[in-house]
């Protein structure tokens, strides 16, 4: 068998249908968030990133960044093991702690990236619960589907948001029959959100556990960044709670926050948890102090909220086709993955504003889009800057408007 | 006979839960608002933290969750025995693990 060619032959079909992914090559400026450099062939340009998942800007913190430099002269640079074997540092068992608080659970469980604790919990709270049928919504991210699979038991999947829909097939178990409602909070491509509350009365109500997904929401939304849960005042409702270190905190990891069994139940038995090294403990300073530093303080989340809502209104005026929802994600319809494509290679060559395409399987087929990310630090220049390139190659590009 | 434990503030709110009597104290520094909440009968205290621009109530709602957390961990300190035959067991059906 010619191997390469098989090889070949795949890249050549998604390169065919638009959908070849390319990583711009950047680097960010520390403390000078949105700025960037842009590394191609031999040159370095300035550019503006407008697709960043540091929502806050945590990354480039100062709090964070002393907490993070003081931690390596501390402790130096690796955990040196898995956390069972000498890489559980004392910043990991501190930072489980504060974790468990935001979420008003007994304990909490840190995990390298948020894919791998969602895959890792899902999969083994179904293996642990024999019979367990899982109930997931459609639009949940591929690494909720990624733990259900590997979980290997029944499941359902339930129209998106749709509660009426998920009630119609809990109602086919019987109460003793395990269950596990698994959802999000914040759907990060279309920036809906979740009726939480109702969720979990459906839970309790059929006898079902529930698993929240709040990664596009942890520091974000609640009084002290507990996600939507904490903003709903739900957190005692939901039995797990999933989220990262990387979008609203600015670093990377996950974790899981859940009572003492269920996090204990993770711990002793999820591959994906046991068979790593875990976080450097600079990440995980880093990640207590953003924490920390969230927990007191709103004026993060105050902003960006209001820079969510500058910008959609002011794309709306302008006749661009912003997607209405009730979160910080200002996602624009392009429709077209080839479109997409050329579209944010325009931003980029063109006007030096970095925004990655979305397009298949990250969302539907003719739902290609670009995301925006406006973060508390994007001013009103830099959102003039974007609203006039995007307005001129809209034009040029003949691309559809709002209606 | 619930007491109110010496080191809570004077002016701290009394609250009626079907747990039992609890006192909660807010302590504002700057922008943070430390929250205490006291179990009256144990005197087992909670702390935390949130911004002092927060709702008291949400935040109060917060501190008697984690107090209540603590009292149930009070409650049964001790884990259960485990069997010595499950002891020697390291999960079922699996022949132990290489890190």
């Amino acid at each position: 068998m010619n191997y390469e060619k098989k090889f070949a032959d795949a890249l050549k079909e998604i390169k065919r249908e638009g959908r070849y992914r390319e990583f711009a090559d950047i680097r960010r400026k520390c403390g000078n968030f949105p700025n960037a450099e842009h590394f191609i062939s031999d040159e370095q340009h300035d550019i503006k990133v407008w697709c960043s998942n540091d929502y806050l800007g945590m990354g480039q913190n100062p709090v964070v960044i002393a907490a993070m430099h003081d931690a390596i002269d501390t402790a130096g640079a690796g955990s040196g093991g898995t956390r069972n074997i000498s890489g559980t540092t004392h910043y990991h068992v501190e930072l489980e702690a504060e974790l468990a608080d935001l979420h008003g659970k007994e304990a909490a469980l840190l995990f390298t990236s948020g894919y791998i604790a969602n895959d890792a919990s899902i999969s083994m709270l179904v293996k642990l619960l024999p019979s367990c049928v899982i109930f997931s919504d459609e639009k949940n991210h591929a690494s909720m589907i990624e733990g259900i699979r590997h979980g290997g038991g029944p499941k359902h999947i339930w129209r998106h948001n749709d509660l009426e829909h998920l009630e119609e097939l809990l109602q086919k178990y019987d109460q003793d029959t395990p269950k596990i409602i698994a959802f999000e909070s914040v759907y990060s491509m279309d920036g809906n959100i979740s009726q939480i509350g109702d969720i979990c009365d459906l839970a309790k109500k059929y006898g079902a556990l529930t698993y929240l997904d709040e990664v596009h929401a942890v520091g974000l939304y609640g009084p002290r960044g507990g996600g939507i849960a904490d903003r709903d005042g739900v957190l005692d409702k939901v039995d797990v709670i999933e989220g990262t270190l990387a979008k609203g905190f600015g670093l990377m990891g996950g974790y899981i926050a859940a009572s003492v069994d269920i996090v204990d139940s993770i711990r002793s038995f999820a591959l994906g948890f046991i068979f790593t090294t875990s976080l450097a403990p600079a990440i995980v300073a880093g990640a207590l102090a953003s924490v920390r530093h969230l927990k007191v303080s709103q004026i993060e989340r105050e902003r960006h909220q209001e820079r969510a809502r500058t910008l959609k209104r002011r794309m709306k005026e302008a006749g661009l086709p912003v997607m209405d929802n009730p979160s910080h994600i200002v996602p624009v319809m392009v429709g077209d993955p080839v479109l997409c494509k050329n579209l944010t290679d325009a931003l980029m060559e063109r006007f030096s504003i970095y925004v990655q395409p979305i397009n298949y399987p990250t969302v539907p087929r003719g739902t290609e889009r670009i995301r925006l990310t406006p973060s508390p630090i994007h001013s009103d220049a830099d959102m003039d800057h974007l609203i006039d390139a995007l307005n001129q190659l809209w034009g040029e590009m003949d691309l559809r408007r709002a209606a | 006979m619930p007491h109110k434990p010496q080191d809570i503030g004077k002016d701290a709110d009394q609250i009626s839960d079907p747990h039992g009597e609890i006192y909660i104290e807010y302590k504002q520094v700057g922008q943070t608002m430390k929250v205490i909440a006291v179990d009256a009968a144990t005197g087992i205290e909670v702390v935390i933290m949130g911004p002092a621009s927060a709702a008291q109530s949400h935040l109060q709602k917060v501190a008697i969750q984690k107090l209540k957390m603590q009292l149930k961990k009070a409650e049964n300190p001790t884990e259960p025995e485990v069997e010595e035959e499950e002891k020697n067991t390291s999960s079922p059906g699996r022949k132990g693990w290489t890190a």
